[in-house]
């Protein structure tokens, strides 16, 4: 009796106080990896470098279309721009710009979001790659993509929520939040000339460390020298620092020549020579219908192309010469019946397109002027991305030349080398002069460019309107889409400081 | 020694027989029953001054031997004790009335159970009956309505209702209950439990009740105990079929003709707007001319496009819906259905001294009233016990379930998406039809098999052009298949008398698959050739117990004494797969697809461990004390940081039982009092303090990205409660609880909002946050409840009952840097002395009677209104107003924001009734709500219009239409506060700007449940070999009532009403025999 007393008080004392092992309560996932391990070596850094290159092409906040740099290239460059048209009635007050000055509309939010996710990543590896483990010269290319990535994401946000430079008061302006370390307190906005002073610095320190660890990429989605490049190229242009956008569109391309008319007829969805960045894309890496393909390539499944083709606008396609490659891209109503109204293919001219065009999908919806540009690789829109090639440094290069003395004979040799060495339209010749220049450089770069998430940004810069012609105005835009904004409408075509960001930071009212 | 005893007893007997021989001896005879006329087994009989006694067999008789003039007491657990007094008669029947004098009721608690008497915390508790009752697949929906204190919202079809106890005490995320089951914490589905199984379900509402689940009960705790084996063996056989259908009406939506005119309007006004330069009627010819090619595309009418508008927008009236597309135009018809409800339970249970066991088998059906949203469950339960000796006691239960179910996205999450069947159908604009028609001349397309075929909207709309709810609905499948396994064994070793030792151990696992299949023909799959998906979840959760207990009482003095150890571990592995290009249509197997564009798979865990202590005392069953004590650590916080202490203390007084207690109409009066804290981890993530990177893939090669930032401070959030209640009877036909509570969560878990150029740390929305411990918020309030039996005789007895409770919910503390200007979150702000859901939105002015625009008040504080802030932006003059010497704007970007009012419900609660007559009982729910406010997302999107076609309530008829006779520029009423604004495609986005306007007032009534059911007396059931018989008939959701037709006031805890599922009304008939 006695013996079993004792036996239960032992049990039952075992039992209380038999606690759980001392890692009984240490758990983490497996399916994210802590700050820790991912700065413990070189190696593990460089697949931050990579995160950023996936954020890229990463469907953002749940929402139809928010696919990373493409959502930037449709909504932002493409859709309100000049040349673009797209049948989308409901989209109008995307397409006009009426929510620049909506601070709480997603499209006003959405570049914000997207950019300074990227900032913050780009910020976390400048702050922490150095207690890495790894040899100098892997810290310092890393460094160098890192603040490569940074200055893209600045450069794309003083387009989007500065003013053109000439509004700006010579940069006096308020613009963003210049992030440079990984913090999350509040912070005054800095000007549009702070902003465009950080960015050269980042540049300039990038291309430095580049050069120190003699680094040369293997895959045309990674950032390097000639990327940096050409991001101080885009940014100079848009300063207006002529001097600086010439120097570098000129280095920038140096590694990659200008595309055969071959190339650029196999649907901008493969890096090519000419490409100087671009995002990767796989089908098992597909980002479904939110891709930028899946909104523009003609060949594309996807509702969003099969009933509303990306069309150019008439205006531009009549402007494109007849023994230009590119006009072949487009389609061509001459001769054929079509609805006049809306400018949807009858049974002969949709004939036409397939014909020309077999890989068009079996219910897609034909309509003149219909771009077949660009293609996708795998259904519904996979593709590679292309960020920056060299026709655009070409165009920048023309550009601030013109601005710098407008007799310059290197514009010519620039125009020429884009269009007849290339072989884009063997025939041409540059004729025109003074103010007639700008205007041919304005028009190749809107040929050249078209579709790629150009054409909103290149008339912000220059501060020209939108002037969208409606059928009964001899153009192809119907009636809600046929507008004129001028420059100094709309908030001067400056997106607002989003209320996410204001609401939460008390340095900005 | 031997011989004194002998003698003794001698002497004892002799004095029994003599007096025995003295009275009028006799034997009597007869039953107890319950009002019904139920026989009650098992009831004691009691000479009264003697120990002279026996109890009713199973049919209810008693035979005993007594004397003329005897008090006979009869006593029954449940019933009001009877005395009868022994005359002449030889055979009696003694009905004893239901004991609404619930003190003797024993009830389930934190590690184990106690009389009502004795508890000195808040608890509530539904019991098998009322469950019983009811049409519902998850048990506890049956809380609804049962007690003051309780919130419950409604989910979709086969998922557990959202319950809430006393208040928000998280701002982060969940504020659900913790679910314990059979005395360990259950993280599986309720609805995984077949409520026929259920014995009883209470609720700890306050902190003294709940301690002992310290680390996850500031929610409160819902306990649920399986029915187990005890009593006499029986078998139950119960079956219900019922059927469903919608229990909320759609919003009121404008047909076809008022549709075009006001589409017309809306275009001709945007062609003003847009182009000032066009006279009016220029406008209007060309809306009439262009409205159909450049926004509508269909034309369901028999007049061409140019010809059906007169010059004033109205239709023509030769202008007529071709017949063909009259009736058509309802997109609801191929969705809902009257759905179909079965159920079937056998259970029996058998038991002896030794131990007993319960076992039962289960089958649901259900067909919701949504096509292709059905829920199946199997499931089967042994719960055994057996006493193998005076200190060994030993018990397994053991539960299966297999549930199938086919689903649909119909949740307030997927309320944009378009398969949701609600977002879609409501929101097709009304021209647009199902099938396909002749253009011409209206008539239905056919197949080649004579069929009609859907209208996929590629050549007919401008809206959801390539989707189509019925379609897709049709030919795509959704389905998820649940097993679940739970084991727990026990048992309790009883040792030095006073100690009992009980071991438990709980082991649940779960396997669930998700399968989706989307077809290659229309929708999401249409442009992969196809597609299918898995999800596949496997669970696992385990709980390991060790508790000792310590009884004893000295006289008067009776005390309990627990300690206990409890660990708990709960991981998942989540694995994810997604094929395309399919080979045969309709074959969901991975097989059938060709290309993989997803594969991989993870891993969650989380763990928890704690040290409990508890004491009670009571001093003669009349005062009652309790402190408890635990400590808990849990994995989501860092190892500095991990442990947190919580406590509670309660008392209670029964006031009726003292001597100088003598108000002869209160039967029972008793006063308690607690205080405690408990912790919570609930508001944040399994891996909340880590700084975590996501692993994703780019170019075949890892790609990492920033997702989380590190909260290595974060402690337990705390819930303090203080509590006092008094609650009694009178009368003997009222009962009566008054309770006031204080329940303050400090160091709440939230994760707060950055700013965005911080950079977003989700990659599903724009917002950067990191979670933080900050403030305090109170919930306070009052909860009364009531019931009284109005009549109880022979024949008929009613009851009436209603509860109230009456709560504020308040930010008590926020941190230092947000006391200023609060911390905004979407439409609500969070600031002190405000509830956590107070509205903080734009300030809809009224419409300016002149322009019919909206105006809203403008922030003269942030922009320079008229020399108001000589630093600041001036408001750009296109959204600038001024009228009679007041300022306003047109576009929200420059209102100004005020509170708005909350979500919060000034009072909600319920109310019950029950009228019995002979056999028949006849019974009703219904619960309220008043006050609170809802921003209606699905009313405020079917008051806009943009371009895009797409349906309009009924109000957008009173938009403003041109400038009113006789008002000028300075008329006094020249802005209606109640006004709409015009319609005008390319302006809705600024006259319909999110803002105050779209509030709506939350407050409902709901008939919740209304039941009759029928008792077949004693004597036809045993004439047919059954022990008992009963049939009901029930409906659930009978009505909802709100003012605004179309909410579902009840989605949402945080005031909010989206496209989702609504309730579903359920009529039921059901029999329960008894073997």
């Amino acid at each position: 009796m006695r013996i079993n007393i004792l036996k239960y008080i032992t049990l039952s004392g075992a039992l209380l106080l038999s606690a759980c092992s001392s890692d009984f309560l240490e758990t983490a996932p497996s399916d994210e990896t802590g700050a820790e391990t991912v700065f413990e070596s070189t190696a593990n850094a460089k697949l931050v470098i990579n995160g950023m290159a996936k954020i890229m092409t990463t469907q953002q906040m749940g929402s139809q279309g928010f696919n990373g740099e493409g959502t930037i290239k449709m909504y932002y460059g493409n859709y309100p721009g000049n040349h673009f048209n797209v049948g989308l009635t409901g989209w109008a007050n995307v397409i006009n710009g009426n929510y620049y000055d909506n601070t709480t509309s997603i499209y006003n939010y959405y570049p914000w979001h997207y950019y300074y996710k990227l900032i913050a990543n780009a910020n976390e590896v400048i702050h922490n790659i150095e207690g890495a483990e790894g040899p100098q010269n892997e810290k310092d290319y890393i460094k160098a993509q890192a603040l490569s990535y940074r200055a893209y994401s600045y450069t794309m946000l003083a387009q989007l929520y500065g003013n053109r430079w000439e509004d700006s008061n010579n940069g006096a302006t308020k613009a963003l939040v210049l992030r440079l370390e990984p913090t999350s307190d509040s912070m005054p906005l800095s000007t549009l000339g702070e902003v465009y002073d950080q960015i050269y610095e980042d540049l300039d320190l990038a291309l430095f460390l580049y050069d120190r660890a003699e680094y040369t990429r293997t895959e045309n989605y990674e950032v390097d020298a000639k990327v940096a490049e050409a991001i101080y190229a885009r940014a100079a242009i848009n300063k207006q620092d002529y001097p600086t956008a010439i120097t570098y569109a000129s280095q920038a391309r140096s590694e990659h020549p200008l595309m055969s008319v071959e190339d650029y007829k196999a649907g901008f969805a493969n890096p090519t020579n000419e490409w100087i960045w671009s995002s990767y894309g796989a089908l098992d890496e597909t980002l479904y219908f939110y891709s930028y393909f899946a909104y523009i390539a003609y060949n594309s499944t996807a509702s969003a192309v099969r009933t509303y083709p990306k069309r150019m606008s008439k205006e531009l396609y009549d402007q494109v010469p007849e023994t230009d490659i590119r006009r072949d891209l487009f389609l061509d109503p001459e001769g054929f019946d079509y609805n006049e109204n809306t400018g949807e293919a009858g049974d002969d001219l949709d004939a036409h397109a397939r014909d020309r065009f077999p890989a068009l999908a079996g219910n897609a919806k034909v309509y003149t002027h219909m771009q077949f540009k660009i293609s996708a690789n795998d259904m519904p829109g996979v593709g590679n991305l292309n960020h920056f090639r060299s026709s655009e440094m070409v165009l920048i290069e023309a550009e601030a030349r013109y601005f710098e003395n407008p007799a310059d004979t290197r514009i010519g040799d620039l125009l020429e080398e884009l269009i007849v060495s290339t072989g884009r339209d063997p025939n041409y010749t540059l004729t025109a002069s003074g103010s007639d220049l700008l205007e041919e450089i304005k028009k190749y770069r809107a040929i050249e460019l078209w579709g790629e998430g150009f054409d909103w940004f290149d008339h912000k810069r220059w501060g020209d309107p939108i002037d969208r012609k409606g059928v009964d105005e001899g153009g192809n835009f119907l009636r809600p889409m046929a507008v004129r904004i001028e420059p100094q409408e709309k908030n001067k075509w400056t997106w607002r400081t989003p209320q996410r960001e204001t609401d939460n930071n008390d340095l900005i009212d | 020694m031997n011989v004194k005893l002998s003698k003794f007893l001698t002497f004892l007997m002799l004095l029994m027989i003599s007096s025995y021989a003295f009275a009028q001896e006799k034997r009597i005879n007869g039953t107890v029953t319950d009002p019904s006329g139920s026989p009650l087994l098992g009831a004691t009989l009691l000479v009264k001054g003697t120990t002279n006694g026996t109890s009713t067999d199973f049919d209810g008789n008693f035979n005993i031997k007594v004397n003329v003039g005897d008090n006979l007491e009869v006593t029954y657990i449940g019933f009001e004790t009877k005395t009868v007094t022994v005359d002449s008669r030889d055979t009696y029947t003694i009905v004893l009335d239901p004991s609404s004098n619930v003190m003797d009721e024993v009830l389930i608690v934190a590690y184990g159970t106690a009389s009502k008497e004795s508890i000195t915390g808040s608890i509530t508790s539904v019991s098998s009956e009322s469950i019983a009752k009811r049409a519902i697949s998850s048990a506890t929906g049956a809380l609804e309505g049962s007690a003051a204190g309780i919130q419950v919202n409604n989910t979709s079809p086969g998922s557990d209702p959202e319950i809430q106890i006393r208040g928000f005490t998280s701002i982060n995320g969940s504020n659900a209950p913790l679910y314990v089951v059979d005395g360990v914490p259950y993280s599986g589905n309720i609805s995984d439990i077949s409520p026929s199984d259920i014995e009883s379900i209470s609720v700890l509402k306050d902190a003294s009740a709940s301690t002992l689940y310290g680390n996850r009960a500031s929610n409160g705790v819902i306990m649920i105990q399986t029915k187990v084996g005890k009593g006499e063996g029986g078998m139950n056989v119960s079956i219900k079929q019922g059927f469903f259908n919608r229990g909320i009406s759609e919003y009121d939506r404008i047909g076809p003709d008022e549709f075009m005119e006001t589409m017309w309007q809306g275009y001709r006004n945007s062609l003003l707007s847009d182009d000032p330069s066009l006279s009016m009627e220029e406008a209007n010819v060309y809306a009439s001319n262009n409205l159909v090619q450049d926004y509508l595309k269909l034309n369901i009418y028999n007049q061409a496009d140019g010809d059906l508008f007169t010059e004033d927008g109205k239709l023509r009236s030769d202008a007529q819906i071709l017949d063909g597309y009259r009736g058509d135009l309802d997109w609801y018809d191929g969705i809902e259905r009257t759905g179909y409800r079965q159920e079937y339970n056998v259970s029996a249970r058998n038991s002896n001294d030794k131990g007993g066991v319960f076992y039962s088998v289960g089958y649901l059906n259900e067909e919701h009233y949504v096509i292709k949203s059905d829920f199946d469950r199997f499931n089967a339960r042994l719960n055994a016990d057996y006493k193998a000796n005076e200190w060994l006691g030993y018990g397994l239960n053991l539960t299966g379930t297999h549930q199938k179910a086919t689903t649909l996205s119909g949740t307030p999450s997927s309320s944009n998406s378009f398969v949701n069947p609600f977002m879609y159908a409501r929101n097709i604009a009304p021209i647009y039809p199902v099938y396909l028609h002749d253009p011409q001349t209206g008539d239905y397309l056919l197949d080649e098999n004579g069929n009609r075929m859907y209208d996929g909207g590629e050549d007919t709309r401008n809206q959801y052009v390539g989707r189509h709810t019925i379609w897709e609905n049709e030919l795509d499948s959704q389905r998820s298949f649940r097993n679940t396994l739970n084991g727990q064994v026990y048992t309790d070793i009883t040792f030095l008398k006073d100690f009992t030792l009980s071991l438990r151990g709980d082991l649940s696992v779960r396997n669930e698959e998700n399968q989706s299949y989307n077809n290659a023909i229309i929708g999401d799959g249409a442009g992969n050739g196809g597609r299918a998906k898995r999800t596949i979840y496997r669970y696992k959760t385990y709980t390991g117990q060790q508790l000792l207990n310590w009884n004893r009482s000295f006289g008067n003095h009776n005390l309990e004494v627990l300690a206990g150890h409890e660990s708990y571990s709960d991981n998942y592995n989540y694995l994810y797969g997604y094929k395309t290009n399919e080979t045969f249509p309709g074959k969901e197997d991975f097989i059938n697809f060709t290309e993989i564009t997803n594969l991989y798979d993870y891993g969650h865990s989380y763990t928890t461990e704690g040290y409990l202590s508890r004491a009670k005392y009571n001093f003669d069953h009349k005062y009652y004390a309790e402190a408890s004590f635990r400590r808990d650590g849990s994995s989501k916080f860092s190892k500095k940081k991990r442990w947190g202490n919580f406590w509670s203390v309660g008392g209670s007084w029964i006031v009726s039982k003292e001597d100088f207690f003598n108000l002869d109409f209160v039967d029972n009066l008793k006063f308690r009092a607690s205080y405690g804290e408990v912790g919570s981890d609930q508001g944040i993530g399994r891996y909340a303090y880590h700084a975590l990177y996501d692993i994703r893939q780019n170019a075949n090669l890892a790609a990492l990205f920033k997702s989380q930032n590190a909260a290595e401070d974060l402690i337990w959030e705390t819930s303090a409660s203080i509590g006092a209640a008094l609650e009694g009877r009178i009368f003997n036909r009222m009962n009566f609880n008054i309770e006031y509570f204080d329940k303050r969560s400090q160091n709440l878990l939230f994760d707060i909002n950055l700013p965005l150029s911080a950079g977003s740390t989700s990659t599903s929305s724009a917002v950067s946050t990191i979670t933080q411990n900050i403030g305090t918020i109170s919930n306070s309030g009052l909860e009364l409840s009531f019931d009284i039996d109005l009549i109880r005789n022979q024949d008929w007895y009613w009851n009436v009952g209603a509860n109230a409770t009456i709560m504020k919910n308040k930010i008590v503390r926020l941190p230092e840097e947000n006391r200023e200007n609060g911390i905004i979150s979407g439409n609500f702000k969070r600031a002190e002395g405000r509830s956590i859901y107070d509205f903080y939105m734009y300030q809809f002015a009224g419409v300016d009677q002149m322009t019919g625009e909206a105006l809203y008040e403008v922030d003269a504080e942030k922009y320079n209104v008229n020399g108001s802030n000589p630093d600041g932006e001036t408001v750009p003059d296109e959204f600038f107003r001024e009228i009679n010497g007041e300022y306003y704007t047109t576009n929200t970007t420059y209102g100004r924001r005020d509170w708005s009012g909350s979500a919060i419900p000034d009072v909600y609660g319920s109310f019950s009734t029950e009228v019995g007559w002979k056999n028949f009982t006849l019974s009703g729910i219904f619960t309220y709500s008043v006050g609170g406010k809802v921003y209606d997302y699905s009313y405020a999107s079917l008051m806009s219009m943009s371009g895009n076609p797409s349906a309009l309530h009924k109000d957008v008829l009173n938009s403003w239409n041109g400038i009113p006779d006789g008002m000028t520029e300075t008329s006094a009423d020249r802005i209606d506060a109640n006004g709409t604004p015009e319609v005008n495609f390319s302006r809705s986005t600024y006259n319909n700007a999110t803002s105050n306007r779209f509030l709506q007032d939350g407050s409902y009534l709901v008939v919740k449940n209304i039941t009759l059911s029928y008792n077949l007396p004693q004597d036809i059931a045993e004439r047919m070999k059954l022990s008992s018989m009963n049939f009901n008939i029930g409906v659930e959701n009978l009505a909802t009532f709100t003012k605004l037709t179309g909410m579902n006031p009840q989605q949402s805890f945080a005031g909010s009403s989206q496209n989702a599922f609504v309730t579903p009304r359920t009529f039921t008939l059901g029999v329960n025999v008894g073997l």
